[in-house]
């Protein structure tokens, strides 16, 4: 595999190697974030912090991310201060590192970074992981309003979207994007009521975009997939979206920062809003 | 559902979410492989597990004993499941087993299983009724 830098990234810097990380383990803030709550207990890298998607990210009651005071209780538990290079991996090829990292970025925290291969590529290299949890002194961080203009979208928007016609990509599995079905094999069906996928939607499934071992394909090959096979351009306003958005958060890192494309939004209501809201229009194919 | 079942499911009730996932862990951590020989049979492949667990299921004079395979490193939870599942039901009758909710994993990991991960563990405890009923 190239070296990241070799890759032909727009913004490589955003992506660190497994190796990168164990050289700099003192002077960066390691965030591990799973879909297995147990994995992080089991072992993690040295001086990583736990944050969850569901626990950490989210509003415990309304559907939403975490506000300006829990977002700032946050980081202020876990040492980060704004200067603080922060650098995200976890389970599943990184969905929910990325998830992460965009959430951080609805918080204008400035150097976010991917460890590519996420956890599973560090295990596969026998690099050592420990059970002993580190504390951090309390850190400086100012109360931050969430901005969800730049990188989140939600349905009204996606409707002036696709009646401007303009770009949409769906991330699932190809039989949810047809409607075949209404949840991804192995998975639950969490009550969409109609199956398929928002008019003028291209299917890229999310994995499209990674190697066997987790890691990014490289720029050219993410162009073949993105831009001859979707029909995207740098250009474009794209938005991209899932079931709950966490598989497209994957697909806005590669589109935003892989390929740089400047106006990339994540609908994070994805299918189990869309599919489930009355009136909205609905393709099948 | 047998004693050894009752206590676990017990024992994790009256555990908070960081207790319950250091108990779970060190299950997981008494885990053994399977002895048997590579390539395993599709057959014995659980359905839907994104750890790709495998199950034997032996019976002798009709009680049955389970035998797994975890393939993924990272499937903590599903070794923790096995041998939850090989604790409490080895020995048991078909009658037995039969007993046992497919809804054990989200009783056994409560709010804390994502969905994928209990589709998959569900599917660990359907294969091993299908094996003991067929």
């Amino acid at each position: 595999m190239l070296d990241i830098e070799s890759r032909g990234y727009v913004n490589s810097s955003v992506l660190v190697s497994t190796e990168w990380v164990a050289n700099n383990l003192e002077n960066i803030r390691l965030i591990e974030s799973n879909e297995d709550p147990l994995l992080y207990k089991a072992g993690h890298i040295e001086t990583a912090v736990e944050v969850d998607w569901i626990r950490d990210l989210n509003d415990p009651i309304v559907r939403d991310y975490l506000g300006e005071q829990a977002f700032h209780n946050l980081v202020t538990k876990i040492g980060i201060t704004p200067d603080t290079t922060v650098v995200f991996y976890g389970d599943k090829n990184n969905w929910w590192a990325t998830y992460a990292l965009w959430v951080f970025e609805l918080f204008g925290h400035k150097n976010c970074k991917i460890m590519d291969g996420g956890r599973l590529k560090w295990e596969n290299e026998k690099r050592p992981l420990t059970r002993e949890i580190k504390s951090f002194n309390k850190s400086e961080y100012p109360i931050v309003k969430r901005d969800d203009s730049s990188d989140r979208i939600f349905r009204d928007g996606v409707l002036t979207h696709i009646k401007q016609n303009k770009k949409l990509i769906d991330v699932r599995s190809f039989p949810e994007y047809t409607g075949e079905k209404l949840h991804m094999e192995g998975y639950p069906n969490e009550g969409a009521l109609r199956g398929g996928h928002i008019p003028g939607a291209k299917s890229v499934p999310w994995a499209s975009s990674i190697n066997s071992d987790g890691t990014f394909k490289i720029s050219s090959d993410l162009k073949e997939i993105y831009e001859k096979t979707a029909n995207l351009n740098q250009s474009d306003e794209v938005v991209v979206y899932c079931r709950i958005g966490e598989r497209s958060s994957h697909t806005w890192f590669v589109l935003k920062y892989l390929l740089g494309y400047s106006n990339v939004k994540n609908y994070d209501g994805s299918w189990t809003e869309w599919g489930n809201l009355v009136g909205v229009p609905v393709e099948r194919e | 559902m047998n004693q050894t079942l009752s206590e676990i499911l017990k024992e994790l009730s009256e555990l908070d979410n960081d207790s319950k996932a250091y108990y779970l862990i060190d299950l997981a951590d008494e885990f053994i492989q399977t002895n048997n020989k590579k390539p395993y049979s599709e057959n014995n492949k659980v359905p839907a597990c994104e750890s790709e667990v495998y199950l034997w299921v032996t019976n002798k004079n009709n009680k049955y004993y389970l035998d797994f395979s975890v393939e993924n490193p990272q499937g903590i939870s599903a070794k923790a499941m096995a041998v939850i599942l090989q604790n409490s039901l080895n020995g048991l009758t078909k009658e037995e087993i039969n007993l046992i909710s497919d809804d054990l994993p989200y009783e056994i990991f409560g709010k804390s299983l994502s969905m994928g991960k209990g589709a998959g563990l569900v599917s660990m405890v359907r294969l091993v009724k299908y094996f003991v009923n067929n």
